[in-house]
C-alpha cells in the first residue's frame, strides 16, 4: 500500500478519536497559538507530526500528546515555518473566504504572555487541571509550573491595574 | 480570576473552526507528502552511496591493473605474475598459482588472498633447477651495458666442496667462488641482485649436496659480492631442502632476499626465510617452504 493509501486508511481509524478531541484542542490551540494565526493550522501541524510515528489511535494518550506538540510548536518559532509550508498554502487556498480572527483588542494583555504561559494559565484556570498534569504536558517540573503560573497571573494583574489607572 | 477565565474563554473561541474532519484530512495529506519526500531522499541517498561504492571499486581495479598490485584485491590473484608495488620493503616471488600469500618480513604476519591451491610454482629467471651447459645448474644471469654474467655450478658438484663459477660471456673472464668454509658447497638456486653487484646463492651445510639423503639436508643463504667474489654466510635460519636446489629471489629494490626450499618432511625451519641486505641474518616468515607462495610489499598488508 502506498503512502496515500495508508493515509486514507488511517484517517478512518483516527476520525472518531480526533473528533472527540478536536473541540478541546482547538480551544487550547486558540489560546496558545500566535494571535494572528488560525488555531486549526497549529492543530494540523501537530497532528501531521504525530502521524510520522503512526496512527493517532496507537498513541497512549493522544490528547496529551497533541497538546504537548501544540505548545512546542507555538513556543519554538514554528510561526515562521508555517508561512513557508506547502500544505498550509494549499489548505489556505481551499479555505478562501474564511477569516482568521486575531485576539480581541481588549484582551491584548494576554498576547504579551508567551505561548507556554498562556497554555499554563488556560490549563490551570479554565480546564482546572492539576499542576502535576500541566507540568507533564508542558515538559517542566511541577514546582516550576506553579511558580510560572503565579508570575503570569501577577503580570496580568499588573497590566490590568495599569490599564484601569489610565 | 473570573475576568481572566472569561478572557481565556473568549480567546479560545476565536476564529472559525474548520471542523475535525477537514483538519485531520489535511494533516494526513501533509504527513503523506512528507513521508514521500523522506522516502525519495532515502532512495537518492542509497543510490548515491551505491554509485560511490561502484566508482571506488572500479578505480581500485583500474589502479591495481595499472600498478600490477593485484594482490590487494581478494580473489584477483589467479594470473598474478607481475605484482609490482612502490616504495616496497619486500617484493614478490611469483608463480602460476592462484594463491598468493603475502608475508610481512618484519612482523611475520601473513595473509592469503586466494585459497584455491594448485601449488605449482615456477620461479622467474633463472629457473630454479635450470641446467647449465658444461655445468650442473645455472644460478643466475645478469646483463647490462658492460657485462653479461652467468653464475653456475660445476657438473661435478655432487661432491663436497663444490664451488660456484661466475662467467662474463662478454669478456670471457671466469672467476670461481670457493665453497664457504664449513659447508659442502653450493647447490642450485639463487640469483643476481637487480643492479648486478651481488649474487644470492645457497650452500649446503649438512648432509650431501644432492637430494635423496635421509636425515635432513640444510642450506644457508650466501651473499656474494660480484666484484670481489667475497662470500658472506647469512646466519639462521637455514632452510631445509629436499632437492639439490632451492630458491632465492631478490626484491625489486634490492633490499631483500627471499629464500627457501621444498622440504615436505622438514621440521626446521618450515618457513620461507627473508634476509635484509646489509645485515648478517634472516628471519623466517610464517610461510611453508613450498613453491606456491609469493611475498609482496609490507605496504599491501
Amino acid at each position: 500500500m502506498d503512502v496515500v493509501g495508508e493515509a486514507a486508511t488511517q484517517l478512518g481509524d483516527d476520525g472518531s478519536l480526533f473528533a472527540s478531541l478536536y473541540d478541546d484542542l482547538r480551544r487550547f490551540a486558540a489560546v496558545v497559538g500566535w494571535p494572528d494565526h488560525d488555531p486549526d493550522d497549529l492543530i494540523q501541524e501537530a497532528v501531521a507530526r504525530a502521524l510520522r510515528h503512526g496512527p493517532l489511535v496507537r498513541l497512549e494518550n493522544p490528547g496529551a500528546y497533541l497538546r504537548t506538540a501544540i505548545v512546542r510548536l507555538a513556543s519554538n518559532g514554528w510561526r515562521g515555518r508555517l508561512t513557508r509550508d506547502d500544505a498550509h498554502r494549499r489548505l489556505a487556498a481551499s479555505d478562501t473566504g474564511e477569516v482568521v480572527d486575531a485576539y480581541p483588542s481588549d484582551l491584548d494583555e494576554l498576547r504579551r504572555l508567551d505561548a507556554r504561559d498562556r497554555a499554563l494559565l488556560y490549563l490551570s484556570v479554565v480546564e482546572r487541571r492539576p499542576y502535576a498534569e500541566i507540568a507533564a504536558l508542558l515538559g517542566m517540573a511541577e514546582p516550576a509550573a506553579r511558580k510560572r503560573s503565579s508570575r503570569a497571573l501577577a503580570r496580568l494583574r499588573r497590566e490590568l491595574t495599569i490599564q484601569e489607572a489610565e | 480570576m473570573v475576568d481572566l477565565i472569561e478572557q481565556l474563554e473568549t480567546v479560545a473561541q476565536r476564529g472559525n473552526a474548520r471542523g475535525a474532519t477537514r483538519v485531520l484530512s489535511a494533516a494526513h495529506g501533509v504527513a503523506a507528502q512528507r513521508e514521500r519526500r523522506r522516502r525519495n531522499r532515502r532512495f537518492v541517498a542509497t543510490g548515491v552511496v551505491a554509485l560511490g561504492a561502484l566508482i571506488v571499486a572500479i578505480l581500485a581495479v583500474r589502479h591495481a591493473e595499472d600498478t600490477g598490485d593485484v594482490a590487494t584485491i581478494a580473489g584477483a590473484t589467479a594470473t598474478a605474475n607481475a605484482i609490482r608495488t612502490e616504495g616496497i620493503d619486500a617484493e614478490l616471488v611469483w608463480g602460476n598459482t592462484d594463491r598468493v600469500t603475502i608475508g610481512d618480513p618484519e612482523t611475520g604476519r601473513v595473509r592469503v588472498t586466494s585459497t584455491a591451491d594448485r601449488s605449482s610454482w615456477t620461479p622467474t629467471a633463472p629457473p630454479m633447477a635450470a641446467p647449465y651447459a658444461g655445468g650442473r645448474y645455472l644460478i643466475g644471469s645478469y646483463r647490462d651495458a658492460v657485462s653479461d654474467l652467468d653464475a653456475w655450478t660445476r657438473a661435478s658438484c655432487a661432491d663436497p666442496g663444490c664451488a660456484l663459477v661466475i662467467t662474463d660471456r662478454r669478456s670471457g673472464v671466469q672467476r670461481e667462488v670457493p665453497a664457504p668454509e664449513g659447508t659442502f658447497g653450493f647447490i642450485g638456486g639463487g640469483g643476481f641482485s637487480p643492479d648486478g653487484t651481488k649474487l644470492a646463492a645457497l650452500a649446503a651445510t649438512r648432509g650431501s649436496l644432492v637430494g635423496g639423503t635421509a636425515g635432513g639436508r640444510q642450506m644457508q643463504l650466501v651473499i656474494i659480492d660480484v666484484a670481489s667474489t667475497v662470500a658472506t654466510m647469512i646466519d639462521q635460519p637455514r632452510g631445509e631442502y629436499g632437492e639439490d636446489y632451492g630458491y632465492a629471489v631478490w626484491s625489486r629494490d634490492g633490499h631483500w632476499v627471499f629464500y627457501g626450499g621444498l622440504a615436505l618432511d622438514g621440521t626446521w625451519p618450515p618457513k620461507v626465510a627473508v634476509h635484509r641486505v646489509g645485515t648478517h641474518d634472516a628471519v623466517g616468515l610464517d610461510l611453508r617452504p613450498g613453491y606456491d607462495v609469493a611475498a609482496v610489499a609490507r605496504g599491501v598488508l
